[in-house]
This record gives C-alpha cells, sequence and structure tokens, in this order.
C-alpha cells in the first residue's frame, strides 16, 4: 500500500486532469517523436513532474516507469572521489544537481558526456518511421545550479543536441542564466486552482469509498475548497493533508478543523508577537523560536514568506505596503546572503518599526 | 720577583718595548689570559728572573747570538728576510734557528684567541641560558599526556569515561576468562541479555565502540589509558597507517585495490588474534596482553570506506557464529567469533564526508556500533553576569595550571582563564598555547600593557571593547583609536582570518539586544544594524573584498558602546552562547534523517514525493508532519483512555484495523524499524523509531510543547498491535503464495500484465505486421509472463510460436 500521492498519480497523458491545453501541447510535442530542450517551471505541487513522465510515457512508453537507481562516481578537480544517485530507465535519466554541491559543473559535462557518446538504440518505433536517438536527461531543481554548470550546459546543449534532450525543472527561471532560457522551450505550469484540486479530492474520495457525515457533494466540495486554500493550492500537500484527515476518523465531519503544522502555527505565534508587543524582549524571544525552526529544516525564505502573510492578514491596510516593500528586500537578501538568521531577525525588526 | 701580571715568564715571554709591552700587558691582565697555553715561544732558554726587571724585559737568545731585533717603538735593527709572515705557535717552537719574534703576530694571534674564547663563552651563554628555563626536548603535549586514568582531566567527560571502561570491562569475561562463568549463569537465565547490553558471551551487544567528539579533549589519550589499565596492549590503526600496503608477500592478485583491501583485513584480523610479543634479552617472550585494536581518526582516514567494510564483515562473520555456537559444525567454519574489542574514534559521528554505495559511511558504522560522545568543556554565564566555565572547564583549567606550575611559568589565575577561552576548552590546543607562548606572557605580566598592544587580541576582548567607550578621549579620537587597532593592531589578526571575524560577529549579535535594552529599548538600532549585518553577509559570501568586513564592527561600537557597559545581569536570550550551535546541529542531523529515510523510499513514491534525493525541501516541510500522523494514527476505538490494558486487534473496529493495516504497510515499505532504546541516564527502555523522526517533527516551545511521556505511552501499546500486523502480513503473503489456484492467479496478476504485454506488443510488432495484436490473443488464449524487474532474465516464460501467431 502506498501513500495516495503515489497511488493517484496519473501516469499518461490523456489521464491528466488540470491545465487541459498544457497537456494538449504536451501530446502534440510528443506524437512528432522529438521535442526540443525543455525547461518546466512553476510552483511546487503543480504537477510539473508528473507532466514530464506523462510526456516521456507518450514518446518511450511503458518502459520509462522501469525506474532504477544507479549509483555513479566522478572524480572532481581535487581528486575527490564523488559519489550520487542517478535515477534511471533505459530511456532517461534523472538528475539533482543540489546532490553534489559545488561540484555540479563536473558531473554535469561528465555525465553528458557520457550520455551523449553512446547513441541510444531503438527497436520500438522503427517501423514508424521514427528513430528515438536520443536520451532524455532531466534535471530537479535547476534553479539551483550553480552559474558554472549552467554556462557548462549552454554549449553541450547544442553540441550534443542529436543525441540528448534535456528536460529542466525548476520552480523559478529567475536564477536561469539568459542563454540557457534561449536554448530551451520554457513551459510553465500553474498551480491548480482551488476548484480543481477539490475536484481531483473528491475523485479520490469516491475512489476510497470515505464515508462524509453529509453526502451532498456541494457540501462535501467546501471541505475540499478548505483544504486547497489551506494546503496554498499544493496539490501534493493537498492530498497528504487530506489523507491525515482521513485517517483521523472513519466518517469524515465537515466541520473537522484542518491539520495545521506545527510550523505553521509556530509562525502564526509569531506574527502575532510581532503585532502585539514591538519591543526588544520580544524581539530576542522570536530569535530563539527562528533558530528553532531552521533546525527543523523549515527554509528560512518560507518562514519569511509565511510570515509576511501572516501579517498582512492581520494589520492595518494602511500598513500593508511598507510591509511587503520590507518583505521582499528580506528576501532578496536571504537569497544572497546565507546567514539567515541575520535577515530574519532583521525583518522582524523592521516589521515592528513599520508596525508601532 | 713576583709579577702582578698573571703570565707564566717563566716560559720567557719576549717584550723588546717596554712601552708596547706595558699597555698591551695591561690589557692581557684584564683579559685574564693565559699564555702559557696560547703563547709557545719554544726554542726559548729559560733566562734568570733578574734579567727581567720590573716592566722592561730584555732578552737574550740562549746560544743564538745576538741577533737584530725588531723594536715595538718601530725602529728596525736588521730585519732578517727569513721572518715569516704569519706565525703561529708550533712553527715558532719547531724553529730553533729562528731568531727573530714578531711580536706582531702574537699579540695579533693573542687578541684572536681572546675573541674566539670570548665568543664561544658568549654563545654558550646564550645556549645553556633558555635551557636553565625551557628544558625542552618534547611536545608538551606529549610531555603531559596522563599516565594514569586517575591523572585524566575531567573536563566534563567523566561518564564519558566510565562509559568506555564498563564497555571494555564487559569485554573481559571472554578475553581474559575470568567473569566467565558468572555470565554463563546469566545466559541460562535470559539469553537475550540486552537489558544489560550483553550477548550469550558476555560481551556488549554491540561489537564496536565508536568514541566521537570534539578534536583535542582527549578522546584517543582516554581510550589508550583505560586498555592500558584494563591490561590490553593498544594496536593503534589510524589515518596515517591505515593506508600501508602489506608487504609484497601478501600480493595476492594484481588488482591494487584488492590488494590493499586483503591487506588492510589481514591487519585487522591480525591485530584481534595475536597477542603482543616483548623482546626481553636474547628472547622474544608474550607479555600475555591481549590487544585491543584502535582505530583513530576514522572519519578521515583515506579509506575508511574500507575500514568500515572490513568491520562490518567482522560483525557478521561473528554473528553467524553465534548462531552457529552449540551446533556440532562438522566442517570449520571461516566465520570466526570476535574475541577482541574494536574501539572507532571519529571527530564526527555524522560525518557525511565520505560516502560509497547507498550510504554514508559513518550511518553504516554507527548501525553497528556503540556510541559514546566527549562533549566540549561549555561556558556557562552565572547569574552574577561572570563568565565562569562550569565544573568541566574548571578541571581544565586546573590541568593547565598544574603543567603552568611544573614549568614555572607562574601564570595568574586569569591568564589561565584567557587561554582556555581562547582554545575554547580544547586542552591540546591550551597545552600548545602554553608552550609556545608560555614566554610571551610572563612578558606580559611583569611589562605594561602599551608594549604588547601588537599582542594577540582574542575574539571576545575585542567583543567587549566594541561595546565599550573610552571616557577619556572624546568619540572621534575613541573612533579613531578602534579603527587603528581594527587595521593594523591586535585587531588585525583577528580579520585576517574569517573564522575569528565570524566568532567576534556573532559573539556581538549575541550581545546587542541586551545592550539595546537597558539603553533604550527602541527597535532603531537593530534595524541600522540589520543593514550592516546584510553588509557584512554579502561581502562575506563574494569572498572578493574581504578586507573591508571588519568595519562593520566600528557600526557595532558606534550604535551600542557605551562608557559604563552594565554588567548583563539576565540575558534576554537564554543560553545564547550554545542556541546557534545547537541548532545548526540539530539542523544537520535532520537532515541527515532526511536523507536516510529518503534514500529507504519505493522509487515510485520518492518520484511522487517531487524529485529530490537529499536535499528536499518539501519533505521536512509537510510530508514527513502529514506522514508521523499517517504513521500513529489515533485510533478512535483505543479511545481516549491511554491506558496500558493489553489491546489486541480484535478490539478494534473496522476502520480502526483498516488505520493499523495501512500503518502497518507503510512502515514496511518506507523500512521505518522500531526498536527499544535504553536511555543511560534515566535507565528508562524508550521505545524510538529507526529513522528517529521525533527530532524533526516535534517542536518544544513556548507556544507548542513536546511531551515525550505521552508519546512512550501510545506508543507502548501501538508498537505491539504493529508488530501482531506485521506477522500477519508475512504469513498472509506466504499463504498467499502457496495456495494460489489457477483462478486467483488469474486475478492477482491481471493488473500487471497489461503493461507487460505492451511491452511485448512493442516488441513485434516492429518485425511482423502480421501479428495480432496481443490484446487479442489475450483474449482467445492468455499469456501469463512473470515479469522480475531489475534482472537481466526479467522475462521468463516459455511461449510457444502458437501461442503467439494465433489469429
Amino acid at each position: 500500500m502506498s501513500l495516495w500521492v503515489d497511488k493517484y498519480r496519473p501516469k499518461t497523458l490523456n489521464k491528466l486532469s488540470f491545465h487541459e491545453s498544457i497537456t494538449k501541447n504536451l501530446g502534440a510535442l510528443a506524437s512528432t517523436g522529438d521535442f526540443p530542450h525543455l525547461l518546466v517551471y512553476g510552483p511546487s505541487g503543480s504537477g510539473k513532474k508528473t507532466r514530464v513522465y506523462a510526456t516521456l510515457h507518450e514518446l518511450f512508453g511503458s518502459q520509462v516507469e522501469k525506474l532504477k537507481i544507479d549509483v555513479k562516481t566522478f572524480t572532481t578537480s581535487s581528486n575527490r572521489k564523488l559519489e550520487f544517485n542517478v535515477l534511471s530507465s533505459p530511456y532517461h535519466l534523472e538528475i539533482t544537481p543540489s546532490d553534489m554541491g559545488n561540484n555540479d559543473r563536473v558531473v554535469i559535462q561528465d555525465l553528458l558526456k557520457d550520455i551523449a557518446s553512446t547513441e541510444q538504440v531503438d527497436f520500438t518505433s522503427q517501423q514508424k518511421g521514427i528513430k528515438h536517438r536520443f536520451k532524455v536527461v532531466i534535471i530537479n531543481e535547476a534553479d539551483s545550479l550553480t552559474r558554472d554548470a549552467q554556462a557548462a550546459l549552454r554549449r553541450t546543449m547544442e553540441k550534443y543536441s542529436s543525441n540528448i534532450r534535456l528536460i529542466m525543472i525548476s520552480n523559478t527561471t529567475s536564477n536561469i542564466i539568459p542563454p540557457i532560457k534561449s536554448r530551451t522551450l520554457l513551459v510553465r505550469i500553474p498551480a491548480p486552482s482551488v476548484s480543481e484540486i477539490s475536484q481531483i479530492l473528491n475523485n479520490v474520495a469516491t475512489k476510497e469509498n470515505l464515508k462524509f457525515s453529509v453526502n451532498e457533494e456541494s457540501e462535501k466540495l467546501k471541505l475540499f475548497e478548505k483544504i486547497a486554500i489551506n494546503s496554498s493550492q499544493n496539490l501534493r500537500k493537498a492530498l497528504l493533508c487530506f489523507e491525515t484527515v482521513s485517517m483521523q476518523n472513519e466518517t469524515i465531519q465537515l466541520s473537522t478543523n484542518l491539520i495545521d503544522l506545527d510550523w505553521e502555527i509556530i509562525i502564526k505565534n509569531i506574527s502575532r508577537l510581532i503585532l502585539t508587543n514591538q519591543s526588544v524582549a520580544n524581539l530576542s524571544k522570536i530569535r530563539v523560536i527562528f533558530y528553532e525552526l531552521l533546525a527543523h529544516c523549515i527554509p528560512a525564505r518560507i518562514i519569511l514568506k509565511t510570515l509576511l502573510f501572516d501579517l498582512l492578514e492581520s494589520c492595518e491596510s494602511n500598513k500593508i505596503e511598507d510591509l511587503v516593500s520590507i518583505g521582499s528586500t528580506f528576501d532578496n537578501r536571504l537569497s544572497l546572503g546565507s546567514k539567515s538568521i541575520f535577515h530574519l531577525e532583521g525583518f522582524a525588526a523592521k516589521a515592528m518599526v513599520a508596525l508601532s | 720577583m713576583e709579577d702582578p701580571v698573571n703570565l707564566n715568564f717563566g716560559e720567557s715571554v719576549l717584550f723588546n718595548n717596554a712601552d708596547q709591552a706595558t699597555t698591551d700587558l695591561g690589557e692581557t691582565n684584564n683579559n685574564d689570559m693565559d699564555f702559557q697555553s696560547s703563547l709557545l715561544f719554544g726554542g726559548v732558554q729559560p733566562q734568570p728572573e733578574s734579567e727581567q726587571v720590573n716592566d722592561l724585559i730584555e732578552v737574550e737568545y740562549g746560544q743564538i747570538q745576538p741577533k737584530k731585533v725588531k723594536l715595538f717603538d718601530g725602529k728596525v735593527i736588521n730585519l732578517k728576510p727569513k721572518v715569516r709572515k704569519s706565525i703561529n705557535a708550533d712553527e715558532i717552537k719547531s724553529s730553533e734557528e729562528m731568531d727573530l719574534i714578531d711580536m706582531d703576530n702574537l699579540f695579533r694571534i693573542a687578541k684572536e684567541k681572546q675573541a674566539f674564547k670570548d665568543n664561544q663563552e658568549q654563545l654558550s651563554e646564550q645556549q645553556t641560558k633558555p635551557k636553565k628555563k625551557f628544558k625542552t626536548s618534547q611536545v608538551w603535549t606529549e610531555k603531559y599526556r596522563p599516565k594514569r586514568f586517575l591523572q585524566l582531566c575531567s573536563a566534563g567527560n567523566d561518564r564519558q569515561y566510565r562509559m568506555i571502561s564498563h564497555w571494555l570491562q564487559r569485554w573481559s569475561g571472554v578475553v581474559f576468562n575470568t567473569e566467565y562463568e558468572y555470565n554463563q549463569l546469566n545466559q541460562h537465565q535470559n539469553p537475550h541479555n540486552i537489558q544489560n547490553n550483553v550477548d550469550q558471551l558476555g560481551r556488549p551487544y554491540r561489537k564496536i565502540l565508536l568514541v566521537s567528539g570534539p578534536p583535542g579533549i582527549g578522546k584517543t589519550t582516554t581510550v589508550h589509558l583505560i586498555a592500558k589499565q584494563l591490561g590490553y596492549n593498544v594496536e593503534e590503526l589510524n589515518a596515517a597507517n591505515s593506508m600501508d600496503v602489506l608487504p609484497s608477500t601478501v600480493n595476492t592478485g594484481d588488482n591494487r585495490y584488492g590488494n590493499v583491501n586483503a591487506a588492510l583485513k589481514l591487519k585487522i584480523q591480525n591485530a584481534l588474534t595475536s597477542n603482543s610479543i616483548q623482546a626481553q634479552g636474547n628472547k622474544i617472550i608474550s607479555n600475555g596482553k591481549p590487544t585491543c585494536l584502535v582505530i583513530d581518526e576514522i572519519d578521515t582516514a583515506g579509506n575508511s570506506s574500507d575500514i568500515i567494510r572490513v568491520l562490518n564483515e567482522l560483525i557478521q562473520s561473528d554473528q553467524r557464529a553465534l548462531n552457529k555456537r552449540g551446533q556440532p559444525s562438522g566442517k570449520k567454519s571461516k566465520d570466526n567469533l570476535l574475541n577482541r574489542p574494536i574501539i572507532c574514534i571519529a571527530n564526527d559521528a555524522f560525518s557525511t564526508n565520505s560516502r560509497t554505495w547507498g550510504g554514508f559511511n559513518m550511518d553504516k558504522l554507527r548501525s553497528i556500533s556503540e556510541l559514546i560522545s566527549f562533549q566540549k568543556p561549555a561556558f556557562i554565564k552565572r547569574s552574577t553576569g561572570i563568565k565562569t566555565g562550569g565544573k568541566a572547564l574548571n578541571s581544565v583549567k586546573e590541568y593547565i595550571k598544574d603543567i603552568s606550575e611544573q614549568e614555572n611559568l607562574k601564570l595568574e589565575y586569569n591568564e589561565i582563564n584567557e587561554i582556555v577561552e581562547i582554545c575554547e576548552g580544547d586542552i591540546r590546543a591550551c597545552i600548545n598555547h602554553l608552550q609556545f607562548n608560555g614566554r610571551k606572557l610572563e612578558n606580559y605580566v611583569s611589562s605594561s600593557p602599551k608594549i604588547n598592544k601588537d599582542l594577540q587580541l582574542s575574539w571576545f576582548k575585542l567583543t567587549d571593547m566594541l561595546f565599550k567607550r573610552d571616557p577619556q578621549l572624546n568619540k572621534e579620537q575613541d573612533f579613531d583609536n578602534l579603527m587603528e587597532i581594527l587595521l593594523s593592531g591586535g585587531g588585525k589578526s583577528i580579520n585576517s582570518s574569517s573564522g575569528t571575524l565570524d566568532k567576534v560577529i556573532r559573539g556581538c549579535f549575541n550581545r546587542y539586544l541586551d545592550t539595546v535594552y537597558y539603553q533604550d529599548d527602541s527597535l532603531v538600532k537593530p534595524c541600522e544594524l540589520s543593514e550592516w549585518l546584510n553588509f557584512y553577509d554579502i561581502i562575506g559570501t563574494s569572498n572578493e573584498i574581504p578586507q573591508y568586513s571588519n568595519l562593520i564592527l566600528l557600526k557595532f561600537w558606534q550604535l551600542f558602546s557605551e562608557i559604563n557597559p552594565k554588567k548583563i545581569v539576565k540575558s534576554l536570550l537564554p543560553d545564547i552562547k550554545n542556541i546557534e550551535f545547537e541548532s545548526n546541529e540539530m539542523k544537520k542531523q535532520n537532515k541527515a534523517l532526511v536523507k536516510k529515510l529518503i534514500t529507504n523510499i519505493p522509487i515510485s513514491l520518492k518520484v511522487s514525493l517531487g524529485g529530490g534525493f537529499e536535499d528536499n525541501q518539501s519533505m521536512g516541510l509537510f510530508v514527513l508532519p502529514f506522514l508521523y500522523k499517517i504513521l500513529f494514527p489515533e485510533l478512535a476505538s483505543s479511545g481516549s483512555s491511554n491506558s496500558l490494558q493489553v489491546k489486541s486487534k480484535n478490539n478494534l473496529n473496522d476502520f480502526d484495523k483498516l488505520c493499523l493495516e495501512k500503518s502497518a504497510s507503510l512502515f514496511k515499505s518506507l523500512q521505518i524499524e522500531f526498536e527499544t532504546f535504553k536511555d543511560n541516564e534515566t535507565n528508562q527502555l524508550l521505545l524510538e523509531i529507526n529513522p528517529n523522526l521525533d527530532s524533526l517533527v516535534f517542536y518544544d516551545n513556548d507556544i507548542l510543547t513536546f511531551n515525550p511521556k505521552q508519546i512512550q505511552l501510545k506508543r507502548k501499546w501501538f508498537f505491539p498491535m504493529l508488530q501482531t500486523e506485521f506477522d500477519r502480513i508475512t504469513i498472509q503473503s506466504k499463504t498467499v503464495k502457496r495456495s494460489i489456484t489457477p483462478e486467483t492467479k488469474n486475478q492477482s496478476k491481471k493488473t500487471k500484465i497489461s503493461s507487460s504485454v505492451e511491452f511485448f506488443k512493442g516488441q513485434y510488432d516492429g518485425i511482423s505486421t502480421q501479428i495480432q495484436k496481443p490484446k487479442e490473443v489475450d483474449e482467445t488464449s492468455r499469456i501469463w509472463v512473470k515479469y522480475n524487474e531489475g534482472y537481466s532474465n526479467a522475462v521468463r516464460k516459455t511461449i510457444g510460436w502458437k501461442d503467439l501467431w494465433i489469429s
């Protein structure tokens, strides 16, 4: 038995439920048997990778689902051995550059050259007249590639284009250098709308034979919408949340409180602290909490973002502009710098000043 | 007559010129020169003393009758061409017929010799002088390495010392056969005596001890000492010698890698099976001491993966041998019982430096070894505001003081305090510091502080300076002073290495809130500071213009300095010094946890949970918290009563049964295990899951509190239920396999087929268009294919052509 996230994951293009036009385009792309390098971007939980895999499925058939993990070794320039995992099928492989830290340039060069030097042998579609001579390389979190690695990609993308197709997946395009953007087909996958998510949740509910206290569809949809909003339109989070809710009670009460994640509650409390009492003592209290959140692997930018939105929710309307501008400044600093606690505290202090 | 000069005129020193001789004699006299040895006038007959009249000395040359004599006043009387320019004493002696003596030369030689002698005396003085005070042929860290257990500096690690010695003592049953009987008795009562962490043979449950801790607090020393005191002979393997290859006799193959590996294994096994021998006189006798293998620096050794692999093999073979024990063994088995203790030492038990196939080396080692971690003696802030170390730090200070007394360094207690603080409790660094700065510190006591301005400033001293303003100077002057110190004075050393600058900044950052709180309690200054901290952060990461980064310290001074900084009685932040360190440590630990979990997740689920293998944000954000709640469902029928009554599955209602089954299957597929863990402090048995998600999922602060007791209570009844569920699943799967009737087989396999069929479809319709679509074949006569994922013989099923060609 597996989690619903896995269980109800569509495997083919025609099973995908939302963003019809994108799906159609991808289908058309796949039907030609060839496609350019892709850069798929959009918020997490919007189905980027699901779409990519569905497209690959359309191209190569079910073989792409036969995934296995390979371990590749590389020697870095400092002669250190580096090993990392590559998820691969006969037709594609998937890498995550953040696994490799600062050595991603070497890895990407070596790996791509390695793949490019061998030509794919393809039986399946010979008869159709199309030969898949290329292998697909999926690069996860492409925005975390270092500049060096991206520069290394530039040339490789053109040089080995006969043997390799790249699909880069990222949340934003802001960290990707323009030459790469111009070499790829940009596909934006927006987050699914609330109604789309609730539709999906409804499907899952019927398939799982879940019991609800009320049987009217419209009432149920209200609950699903609540989940969708609560999970900030992240489908993955919504499904997990829904599964957890369903485990709590046999018949799901429509009035059930959704499960708030602990860190979200904590950040809510920080925002309350900032709003109610602007003092140094409070600032120090907040610092302790920030430390704890960071220790629990909550990324600093997410803390900042959640905190800002919590503040915006409950502050006076004339302060909103100030807060947003402060928030964006510190978001920039967080992404440039490395000592997140300085910036988080700076944000808290500035927000306090703005609010007092 | 008595001569005032110490010259021995008996050997007849010749002075022809009165004046010259006087002055010269005066000089030589002062220098207390010994002419007897240095100047020999060969062939000169001693003359009656009467002839030597006071200062004027007339010398007649015995038989060699009157030859010309060169006078000192410049009158040259019949200079003989035979005179040599360079005369040395021996030559004079040998040349009997020499009738002219070059007094010039003689005095020159005398002077030279005198100078030489003086020089030598000076030199030897220089050499002996320091020897008197710093008589060291040894580095002090070696010299003062504790020789006995009682000499060990506790440094807050007493408990760890005792744990090591307990662990080692448990081996003595096997190694020395002393407590063997006692343990055997025990064994009959309960064969798996996990409570005492002892196995059937009385050995510790975990056969390897992993000692970890920061450098310089005496891990190696402690382990060596304890092992020696318990009668072991310590065989050390460290990063330096573990790479050695055994002599070419063991060259088993041309494969170099294999050779190294084999050599390593041989080496470890040799160490474990042999007793050490000693040479006494001509005979070599065994001293009867068993070996204790100590593997030092295991986390940094170049071939740590090999070492750990060998260790793993050893443990496995030991386990096999243990299981076979008692059974009559027909043939000699390869598996040997492990009967010598192995201790590994590492700085970081969670090191992720090196990794090999399927995980980090240290992870593999951790799983088979007992963990003991040494702590650094930490600074504690007393309520009085004075920074003092706890007991642990005091013991370090006492230790340093002992050394300083033995070396006669006469250090004040506050100086020792400073040394210890600079080195941050690293004992080895303290001793090094003491040895090499010992003399400097001596000056420090005696001389005024101004001279020593260019001495190294410690980072906390600088931090203090930044919060202080000199009342005698106006603001500009003071600012200039500080800038001077930062850019060229003592502060420079701090700025030159980014690590210390970081420490200063952190120190200031930790402190400024308190200062502001007492100053005006407004938030303007923190706001201003945040800009500068941003500047520091960005400059620091850019790595190009680091020389400007120290200017931020001036900003600290400008914002927060006071003429009379108050002692901070009660900080706003509890335990400020450690909070950051702890937060970082916990983050590391949690990240390692996520990695471990994520490697065990089945691939398809991994893909569904989002790409990243190791650095997946969403895992910590929401996946794991939700997952945890799914893994431990609130079972309604078990009710709110968390009583300890024995619950079984039968008591549950249908829905809860479902939940339980789901939870159990998830536990299985995620490879999460539960284990009992004995807390050494409270001596309680705790129920944990492995990997332990608790630290990631639970928060403990004012807002949300974490109640471990309740969780433990829940687990106490939940785990047994899960266990029975596990058993049920395994039994079920077995029985299902056995009792496959054709019909159930059809149903169970049907789902899989569609993909396999498609696979064949692709394979064959390319070859011939005549082939019917297998889907239709499916309807007429079914093909059952067994698909073994990941194997080369993935599809193995005899299919006749008939099956495929039937129309």
